[in-house]
């Protein structure tokens, strides 16, 4: 579609703009938000730089374990050209490994500075569809991620990506999950008064992202993301999250996370 | 105590200046990368230590915006224009 943009005869990649987009904005507005739970809004900018890194390691390490398999059987021309792993830099990012990535990050800096961690959890949730919901317009763009062949109405043909299959009526997959997911965002935000206990609005994000992302992947026509037992790796640690989200939503107590205390005010 | 924080601080500044650089050497942004998040964690600790350190909010600053802009021109995009897209070209 428009993978990349020229800005001061630079080739800036729109994934990466959007991701930064959506970034900012989540944090902006977690920012405003921290007064509410009693954290500085210091402590979200830093605590959100502690997690920027984990979603980068985390987003990568997920992809590198997906594409183990393709490394294992494409190991001659590796070792032949190890220029050929450059593109592992620059391309390549699981969401799962980010957003795991990113709660651990969120988890150090709490441990370290004395944070309530599920307070921090809490005021984050909803800026995390927010930063996917841009993450996926910047797929769109890119042309990754792409769905399934469709020639019914609304199809999408990308003409000049590196990604998708060229001049092929595809359906929107990026374009819904980030209609899903800017709903999500907006959903918690509205629901985020009758949520009464600590880590409830993590766990109705992880039941909803968890069920839809499970149904989208059947969807998606890009085969790169490895698959066990017939479902690919997101819809394995979906399958994981699910369980965890319910326990969150009705407050059983999980390590690390009291989620049955109830919320001050 | 206060030398060691300084210390910090100014190894902060310096890395978060030097990932400033590598934006403009194309795959080498991965070092600028490494060397903002760096500077980002030593900033952090030395601003945590002494909330009025200029040099530590400094290398906080120039540290955030070298990890963005660093991370802007590596990311090309998700799951796919990477590894195998370039086993296809070979």
């Amino acid at each position: 579609m428009l993978p990349t943009i020229q800005i001061w005869n630079r080739t800036i990649a729109m994934y990466g703009l959007f991701i930064m987009i959506g970034v900012m904005l989540g944090v902006f507005i977690a920012a405003v938000r921290s007064k509410k739970y009693n954290i500085s809004r210091e402590d979200v900018l830093f605590a959100s730089c502690y997690a920027g890194i984990g979603l980068i390691i985390g987003a990568k390490l997920l992809y590198i374990i997906t594409i183990l398999p393709e490394l294992y059987d494409y190991r001659q021309q590796i070792f032949s050209d190890p220029s050929l792993l450059l593109p592992i830099i620059t391309g390549g990012f699981v969401f799962y490994g980010g957003l795991i990535g990113a709660v651990i990050g969120y988890y150090l800096y709490c441990r370290q500075y004395k944070i309530s961690f599920i307070d921090l959890l809490d005021l984050m949730t909803p800026s995390v569809p927010l930063l996917h919901g841009f993450g996926r317009l910047g797929c769109f763009f890119a042309g990754c991620c792409y769905g399934i062949p469709y020639k019914g109405p609304l199809h999408i043909v990308f003409h000049k990506s590196t990604a998708a299959p060229n001049d092929v009526p595809l359906l929107p997959i990026q374009l819904i999950e980030s209609c899903f997911n800017f709903i999500i965002c907006i959903l918690l935000f509205l629901l985020m008064k009758r949520f009464h206990r600590h880590g409830q609005a993590l766990g109705f994000y992880l039941i909803y992202y968890s069920l839809m992302r499970f149904i989208l992947e059947y969807f998606r026509g890009d085969i790169v993301r490895g698959f066990l037992l017939g479902i690919s790796t997101s819809q394995w640690i979906s399958l994981l999250l699910l369980p965890i989200g319910f326990m969150l939503y009705n407050g059983i107590k999980l390590p690390g996370i009291s989620s049955g205390k109830q919320k001050d005010g | 105590m206060e030398n060691q924080n300084n210390g910090k601080a100014v190894a902060s500044l310096v890395l978060g200046i030097i990932s400033l650089v590598f934006i403009f050497f194309g795959y080498f942004a991965f070092v600028g990368l490494i060397m903002a998040i760096v500077g980002l964690v030593l900033g952090i600790q030395a601003k945590k230590e002494n909330p009025a350190d200029g040099k530590a909010k400094a290398g906080i600053v120039l540290s955030i915006i070298g990890l963005a802009l660093c991370a802007i021109s590596l990311i090309a995009c998700v799951a796919c224009v990477g590894f195998l897209a370039s086993l296809s070209w070979y």
